[in-house]
């Protein structure tokens, strides 16, 4: 009456055995360019998280605290993204354009934020048009690297 | 009035099921990344956890069984154990995510680091249950969980394209991204269907005392309680397609995600979102410590119930105990919620079908069930959730690698 109990174990199996073979098979996966084009889209988005950060606590929407801590952190990770794109090895060429582009984004992460943390609302305002302009460039260039074979 | 307290054990679930830490920050990634295309996971997740909980309520108010008790006397304690062990690890790991967001939304509210709420929120979870009754614990997370609402008032308020909206619930491939669409797709789905909800909903209704005569409220509280928490998780994923994809911002931490009401509500949005993530988080983790509690005891044969004095089932008292305990320690060591929920929901992925056989042969056994057994229908409901529950394990992993970053 008891029904099989090897039906479970076998199902875990396949999933363990189908897990690794995506953790060896995809283990070198990522060329040089494609990270590039991730890192850049990673810039990009951290820029207009901060553009939304600077927009809401401007608005008084959100409080000081908040604010402050996030832009921080982005102004960390953008830091973090605009070092790693400077290690890469992709082709030089690529690579100085998103040096270049996270690069700024990072500065003007570090601007807004240090605006904010001295809560200078007209200052934070300023940098929008900024990262505004380098999101859309960091964007066009990693749609730009992911398209290419 | 007693009737729709009856249906809090249907909120209370939902909202484990649909508003804790990783269902409501998958839905927001999900709408930020995809704009409305995720919105078939859920309600697909909520049919189908609709269907198992309604089942395995069934079976508590038919049987007097909770699910835990009735499989483990049906299939005997070594396939059992199995199902014990990975279930607990699973639940172990959403509480710890559970414990880290409601840690998260007191440092939104207050900016004191979430590490320092770790200590504060594990104790006030175990005093609410070492002292708190069932109905308590029920009622007050339901009434509390309405602040959730939020989401759909400010889903209607950003007026999104209604059309757009009816065309997320038919899955569509995405032109870009398509590993993290599956990703994310699997993500709300292990979300949503999770074991917990089905062993935890049954303990709630041999709590409450179901019998026969509650078997129409049964049905009602699955699907209203399944149905308030799909309308709320695809409300969130709506209300972040309207205020984050447009913007270009992709959800990477929880934090990012906390001005998502604030478009919507520009004086009172931040605080809104605070109180919802709290209220899902805290009662999120009232439910996972309880379930662990639950089957623990109904496995092992101990006394059980959250009506009892901890002196009366102390075992029972020392599994939540050492539960809190337990996934405390993860927000004290400063794991980031949202990539603590993305594991942990790979993880239930992993080990969801193992209670969907038991559940299968319970419900078609009449010396459980007797006439309320299952009919054609919702057996082949269950079989085409326990294959959806076999593909999605088989992807998971490879997806988390994928799709994940």
């Amino acid at each position: 009456m008891r029904p099989s109990t090897i039906m479970q174990p076998r199902v875990s199996s396949a999933a363990a055995i189908a897990s690794a073979l995506a953790i060896v098979g995809l283990g070198g996966c990522g060329s040089p360019q494609r990270t590039l084009a991730r890192a850049l889209e990673q810039s990009a988005s951290s820029s207009a998280t901060m553009r939304f950060v600077i927009e809401t606590w401007s608005d008084r929407r959100v409080p000081h605290r908040y604010a402050t801590r996030t832009a921080r952190e982005i102004a960390r990770s953008s830091e973090q993204t605009a070092a790693s794109v400077a290690g890469s090895s992709a082709a030089p060429a690529d690579r100085e354009t998103a040096a270049r582009l996270t690069g700024a984004i990072a500065a003007a992460a570090a601007r807004g934020a240090a605006a904010i943390e001295a809560g200078d609302r007209a200052g934070a305002r300023t940098v929008l048009p900024a990262l505004d302009s380098l999101r859309a460039a960091a964007r066009s260039a990693s749609d730009a690297l992911e398209a290419r074979p | 009035m007693k009737s729709i307290f009856k249906l809090s054990l249907g909120i209370l679930t939902s909202i484990a099921g649909f508003l804790e830490a990783g269902s409501l920050g998958t839905s927001l990634q999900a709408g930020a990344a995809f704009g409305f295309r995720l919105l078939w996971p859920i309600a697909l997740g909520g049919v189908c956890i609709a269907v198992l909980t309604e089942m395995s309520g069934r079976l508590a108010a038919v049987s007097h069984h909770p699910f835990a008790a009735a499989a483990r006397e049906r299939f005997g304690f070594t396939y059992h154990a199995a199902a014990l062990g990975a279930q607990v690890l699973v639940d172990l790991l959403v509480l710890a995510a559970e414990i880290a967001g409601c840690s998260l939304a007191l440092q939104l509210a207050t900016g004191v680091d979430l590490r320092v709420w770790a200590l504060p929120v594990t104790l006030v979870l175990w005093l609410m249950l070492w002292r708190g009754r069932f109905s308590l614990i029920e009622n007050g997370v339901a009434v509390l969980g309405l602040v959730t609402l939020a989401f759909v008032v400010a889903a209607f308020r950003l007026a999104p394209d209604w059309g757009a909206v009816a065309g997320g619930l038919l899955p569509r491939p995405p032109e870009k991204d398509a590993a993290r669409y599956a990703f994310l797709a699997v993500g709300i789905l292990g979300a949503t269907i999770s074991p917990y909800l089905v062993s935890f909903y049954s303990s709630g209704a041999i709590e409450e005392k179901w019998s026969t005569r509650d078997l129409p409220m049964n049905r009602a509280t699955a699907a209203f309680g399944m149905g308030f928490g799909a309308v709320i998780a695809m409300a969130a994923l709506i209300v972040a397609a309207q205020v984050f994809l447009p913007r270009g911002i992709r959800i990477e931490q929880y934090v990012d995600a906390a001005p998502v009401l604030t478009t919507a509500f520009p004086r009172w949005g931040f605080a809104l979102f605070v109180g919802a993530l709290f209220i899902g988080c805290f009662g999120a983790a009232l439910e996972l410590s309880l379930d662990l509690s639950y089957i623990t005891a109904q496995s092992l044969g101990w006394t059980w119930g959250e009506d009892q004095s901890p002196a009366a089932d102390a075992r029972f008292a020392l599994v939540y105990t050492g539960a809190l305990a337990a996934a405390g320690a993860f927000t004290l060591i400063g794991v980031e919620p949202l990539r603590l929920t993305l594991v942990s929901m790979a993880l239930t992925v992993l080990v969801l079908p193992l209670p969907l056989v038991p559940l299968l042969v319970l419900l078609n056994d009449e010396r459980y069930v007797g006439r309320h057994r299952n009919g054609r229908l919702a057996n082949v409901a269950v079989v085409a959730i326990l294959g959806l529950a076999v593909v999605l394990a088989l992807v998971a992993i490879p997806l988390q690698i994928l799709g994940g970053s």
